[in-house]
């Protein structure tokens, strides 16, 4: 080791270094081994590297040097026994570094950060991806509220863990208590956050971790999971399947859902066609179904129902659509759609995609009117549409098809993923061929032409929906999922 | 008969001949202790050992008191060498560590002059094998200790010398390195604290650590083993000032 500096060639340090990065990063050796190896680095990198992720402790001469004096006594009378130590020269023990065990790794300060965010001990932690305006958001939100009802304000928080977004912030009560790994240091990784993640569990121990598209916490559970779940209760959520413009499937149900199934104390859909999907795609035998339960997303709050609302406004023959512009929404099928009504004027609110969006102005029929982005569901089922299309390759139960049936605002919708649980024969127009456009025009005729079916079917959706989508039968259910299946850590 | 006052545990698996620097050191410091008026019980606590190391037990350890077992686990097989003991001390080495010569005895000297029961580690232990370095432990009582380094990472090592009554209260776990938790003694180190004893260092006292890729400590870091879990924190979660200051 003496000659290291000499002899060692750039490769070498690089090598070594990067090899040290990675050690303290994904957190394979304890700090006292990392730092041993931190001690081969030369001085220039090392200094680098403390300002960095690491700060190299020292010990006082003064500390070293007895230490170093009766090891090498000790050593004396052992060597004989083992031909490692008794290969030991003075020199050696006098060169070996004098590793102490202290808080030196940029994590442990950061984790220690994080602990310090928290004002008690919470017994529920939800996790979501980012605080934005999205259906798997409006779930994580939805725990949230929910659990507080059930627990008290105080034995629940959310983690914020992906990105640094908060746009949907007015969702949740203002004294909430809601945490963003990004606000302990800019640009984290994923890897540290995983590492932040499971030390704070096995700290707080938990009763129940809710994962709500969390990567940091999916990318941690093929190694962890098992760790984890010693110390906390795992619940994710599934929603559907993410499809890429070729078709092939991707997301956390295709990707995560199989290997990591075995790691969870629930698994919570907000749809029952996506659970038959995944015990099909899969075989998941009945001792894991059983683990797999569908809890429909509850309304959210409204200053009403639309129940007030005046008949026959301006938009009685104009028809909304309304949503992300997404290859997966297949906004291209219901321009086509409404190509072949050019009877009726068609709204198109929503933003997205910018090169499918120039895609779609170029393609739009004269009947089609952009809108760009919109505030809230709510405001746009105000305005008093006649009928809202819906097109999408799958889906959960989309929450702009909740608050148009919860509105009163008739449907016509493919009959894909989750959307037949609501928009029925007898509560909408649902379109067994989904991506026929003619097949959604004679929907939308006949819904059109026939005002008193119209409310006859919009009538019951609303009912249905308020059943189905109640947030007390979710609290009670997520109260019964809690009790009955996660385990008191402590 | 003289009493024995200390049992010193070595636990086995599948050290083959290594053992053989273990127990000579063991029985150096023994008879250094024997020599200051010590008695000195030892057990080899052997857990599912290999063929090797049977035979070699067999033939090279007729001065210790065998212990075969079939618990898979090195915490579980430390508890049942405690209740084997029956001594008033306890202090454990790994089948492929060594002790420097005067530690049963400082231990002994140590523990009976602070009068209360604590838990006692050498004053440094040297990594040497695939590793080397000196490790200094760290004493509850010195500036230099603070609780909250227990969670994120282990202070001591598991070649203890403690009171056997702590053992046998505060019990090893099974540690679990199917889910990837292991160190059974970090866990225990942290149960201790809480149980309210002290961890202290025996003045002028050497342990020789192998660091050898096969080793049981290397599965676990291969692993990425975390501690088993306690309540050491949990309940200092709330307003409490142990996670406040600044890392170094």
């Amino acid at each position: 080791m003496d000659s290291f500096d000499l002899h060692m060639t750039a490769r070498t340090v690089a090598r070594r270094t990067v090899r040290y990065i990675g050690l303290v990063m994904t957190r394979r050796l304890p700090a006292p081994m990392v730092r041993a190896i931190a001690d081969q680095l030369p001085p220039l990198i090392k200094a680098r590297l403390r300002n960095i992720i690491f700060s190299v402790p020292s010990s006082p001469p003064e500390v070293e040097g007895p230490l170093k004096t009766l090891v090498q006594n000790a050593l004396l009378s052992v060597k004989d026994f083992d031909s490692e130590l008794g290969w030991l020269v003075p020199q050696q023990i006098q060169t070996a570094p004098v590793i102490r065990p202290r808080l030196t790794l940029n994590l442990h300060r950061l984790l220690f950060n994080l602990i310090k965010s928290f004002r008690s001990r919470p017994s529920f932690v939800v996790l979501l991806n980012a605080l934005t305006h999205g259906g798997a958001e409006l779930y994580a939100v939805s725990l949230y509220k929910a659990l507080v009802s059930i627990y008290g304000p105080n034995a629940v928080a959310m983690i914020v863990t992906d990105q640094r977004k908060d746009t949907a912030r007015d969702w949740l009560p203002t004294d909430a208590t809601v945490l963003f790994l990004d606000d302990l240091q800019p640009a984290l990784d994923l890897v540290s956050k995983g590492y932040l993640l499971r030390h704070l569990f096995a700290l707080m121990r938990p009763r129940a971790v809710f994962n709500v598209n969390s990567r940091a916490l999916w990318d941690s559970l093929p190694a962890y999971g098992g760790t984890i779940r010693a110390f906390t209760s795992v619940y994710s959520t599934m929603f559907c399947y993410d499809y890429r413009g070729d078709g092939a499937k991707g997301g956390y149900g295709a990707f995560s859902f199989r290997d990591n199934l075995k790691h969870h104390d629930g698994v919570l859909l907000d749809n029952e066609a996506f659970r038959r999907q995944l015990i099909e795609d899969y075989g998941v035998p009945p001792s894991q179904q059983a683990k797999m339960h569908t809890l429909y997303t509850p309304l959210q709050d409204l200053r009403d129902d639309g129940a007030s609302l005046p008949p026959g406004g301006p938009n009685q023959n104009t028809i909304l659509w309304a949503g992300r512009f997404a290859f997966q929404k297949l906004p291209l099928l219901a321009l086509e759609i409404a190509r072949l009504c050019p009877e009726y004027a068609f709204h198109f609110h929503g933003e997205g995609d910018p090169a499918l969006t120039e895609q779609m102005k170029a393609a739009a029929p004269s009947n089609v009117t952009f809108f760009g982005r919109f505030a809230s569901m709510e405001a746009l089922l105000r305005e008093g549409y006649g009928l809202m299309l819906y097109t999408s390759i799958t889906d959960g139960v989309p929450t702009v098809i909740q608050g148009a049936a919860r509105f009163g605002v008739p449907i016509v919708a493919g009959e894909v993923g989750g959307i037949p649980e609501l928009v029925r024969p007898d509560t909408g127009w649902p379109v067994a061929r989904a991506s026929d456009a003619a097949a959604y025009a004679t929907a939308i005729r006949h819904a059109m032409q026939d005002s008193e079916e119209r409310e006859r079917r919009a009538g019951r959706m609303r009912k249905l929906v308020v059943q189905q989508h109640n947030p007390a039968r979710f609290a009670v259910a997520l109260r019964a999922l809690v009790e009955e299946t996660s385990r008191d850590p402590l | 008969m003289t009493r024995s006052e200390v049992t010193v545990v070595v636990n086995a698996h599948a050290e083959g001949l290594m053992l053989n620097a273990t127990l000579r050191s063991v029985r150096q410091a023994a008879d250094a202790a024997r020599a200051a008026g010590i008695g000195v019980k030892a057990i080899v606590a052997a857990d599912r050992p290999d063929p090797l190391t049977r035979e070699f037990l067999a033939n090279g350890a007729k001065d210790f008191e065998v212990l075969e077992l079939d618990h898979g686990d090195l915490g579980l097989s430390r508890q049942s060498a405690a209740e084997a003991a029956a001594t008033e001390w306890i202090c454990f080495v790994d089948g492929d560590d060594l002790w420097a010569p005067n530690w049963i005895a400082a231990a002994v000297e140590s523990a009976t002059r602070f009068g209360r029961p604590a838990v006692w580690h050498p004053t440094c232990s040297l990594y040497f094998g695939e590793a080397l370095f000196i490790y200094p432990h760290v004493d509850m009582e010195s500036p230099e200790f603070e609780l909250r380094y227990l969670a994120v990472d282990n202070y001591w090592t598991s070649a203890v010398f403690a009171p056997t009554e702590v053992v046998l209260k505060v019990p090893f776990l099974r540690s679990s390195s199917r889910d990837r938790l292991g160190h059974e003694d970090w866990n225990w180190h942290c149960r201790t604290i809480q149980a309210g004893l002290l961890h202290k260092v025996v003045p002028d006292t050497v342990h020789f650590i192998r660091r050898r890729a096969g080793s049981m400590s290397a599965h676990a870091l291969q692993h990425q083993s975390m501690c088993l879990p306690h309540t050491l924190f949990a309940q200092l979660f709330e307003g409490s000032t142990v996670f406040d200051g600044e890392v170094a």
